[in-house]
């Protein structure tokens, strides 16, 4: 995340992570005034006060998807930047006892400057998938897989042959 | 619809048509046109265009309009993904064991003493450093599809999927949908991690383990010498076969900071499988992921 744009958004991120994160903890909705943290039973994040270039508007924690023993909570904010306001969204990672271990960036932006500012550091967003039997599949047309190899590869490897 | 099945570029590939009855004559056509391409651009083929400069002296050569397509798009990926992807890789592969017999045991000391060759490209003229073996495996099966995909089309069909080892390009369908398309999870033949339902738009689908032998598998860092095992599976979709074939190439052969300049320069979405477990999705992705 080397950008010019990189400070607002670790900016962002701590800020949107505290408040975010106190309000999983205390079920309540968070104001755009960070509230410090009370809790003594989860190491957290230290609240960071977003700077004047930052304006936090209103966020709303979106359950993502989930890894064993941890949450992943999606969230918007806007933020205002000389181009006008964006909306930027965090996926963050919070563990079992409640500590962010991973924070990334959506791309939600409008502006181009914006948008292109946040695709060249974070565009993918990890998410936990199980799969589904290929039998329990309707209307498939094909399957999309590795190839198989011909017989000429497979002869001069047993161990391969029991993989097809 | 139609199905035809055949065997080319050393896998299975099938070609499904909606619509309109497959005549036997296209068919077979089409399977003259993969073939021609096989012998050209195939590095199992000892007189293939690929071949000619294994053994070559340091100089200047031109290329056919085909192979120096090839070579640039090769080239311009080999930028992408910071020289990991090289097709130049093929002397490599062969000393792994990976040769036009299959002998499928490594040569160490080969292995060892193998350098990645020098290769540049203006328009059509190649310069070399020295003898050569390209392997066009990463990006040559999606430009066949492709080039089926296109021959379909003069011969005057246009509701097709053309499967080329599961790599794939499909128009639509006679009633305007989509082809509906399994993507099999990484080393487990029986379970897919999603379906995309492809519109005039290519898939490839690229693991590390149905090519194994020994320690290696079939996608190589030609730089470390040994096969990539941070990721062990990818898939991309894209406008055609071609660019979505180059997207899981690169995607296999690069770190996490240049998948959005691959993913720019091919107009493509993906799906990494990481050795630690975790998948990460690009976020245009539009597939229903399970």
């Amino acid at each position: 995340m080397a950008l010019i744009s990189k400070k607002f958004v670790v900016i962002g991120s701590l800020a949107l992570v505290s408040m975010v994160v106190f309000w999983q903890i205390t079920s309540r909705l968070a104001t755009p005034d960070v509230v410090p943290m009370a809790s003594e039973e989860t190491a957290l994040v230290a609240p960071v006060v977003p700077t004047g270039d930052l304006v936090i508007k209103e966020e709303s924690p979106i359950p993502v998807a989930v890894q064993v023993g941890e949450k992943k909570i999606s969230t918007k904010t806007s933020y205002e930047n000389p181009g006008g306001f964006d909306e930027v969204g965090f996926t963050l990672t919070v563990d079992k006892d409640g500590v962010i271990t991973d924070a990334t960036v959506d791309v939600l932006a409008t502006n181009l400057t914006a948008k292109v500012r946040q695709e060249t550091f974070a565009k993918e967003l990890p998410r936990a998938l199980k799969g589904k039997k290929l039998r329990d599949l309707e209307a498939i047309d094909n399957i999309g897989g590795s190839s198989l190899t011909t017989e000429a590869f497979n002869e001069v490897l047993p161990g391969l042959k029991s993989q097809l | 619809m139609e199905t035809f099945a055949f065997s080319a570029l050393g896998t299975k590939w099938s070609i499904m048509v909606d619509g309109a009855p497959f005549l036997e004559k296209h068919q077979k056509a089409i399977q003259d046109e993969i073939a021609h391409f096989e012998n050209r651009f195939s590095r199992f083929i000892a007189t293939s265009e690929v071949n000619q400069f294994r053994g070559a002296e340091p100089g200047a050569y031109p290329l056919s309009e085909t192979l120096a397509l090839l070579l640039e798009a090769a080239s311009t990926l080999r930028t992408l993904t910071g020289g990991v992807y090289d097709p130049a890789v093929g002397g490599l592969l062969e000393h792994a064991g990976y040769d036009p017999t299959y002998r499928m045991t490594a040569t160490d000391l080969a292995v060892e003493q193998y350098q990645l060759p020098q290769w540049s490209l203006v328009g059509r003229e190649l310069t070399l450093g020295g003898s050569v073996v390209f392997d066009l495996g990463g990006i040559g099966k999606g430009y066949c599809i492709d080039l089926a995909a296109e021959a379909l089309k003069r011969l005057g069909y246009q509701h097709f999927l053309v499967e080329g080892g599961g790599d794939m390009y499909g128009t639509t369908k006679q009633d305007g949908s989509g082809f509906r398309i399994a993507l099999e999870w990484p080393g487990k033949p029986d379970t897919a991690f999603g379906i995309v339902e492809l519109k005039n738009q290519g898939v490839a689908v690229s693991d590390s383990f149905k090519r194994r032998w020994g320690k290696w598998h079939h996608i190589v860092d030609p730089h470390t010498k040994k096969p990539i095992d941070h990721i062990i599976g990818a898939a991309a979709v894209a406008p055609s076969a071609f660019a979505a074939d180059r997207m899981t190439s690169g995607l296999f052969l690069s770190t996490k900071e240049r998948y959005p300049a691959l993913a720019q320069a091919l107009s493509a979405q993906f799906v990494i499988f990481e050795e630690g477990g975790t998948v990460q999705i690009s976020s245009q992705w539009v597939g229903e992921l399970f």
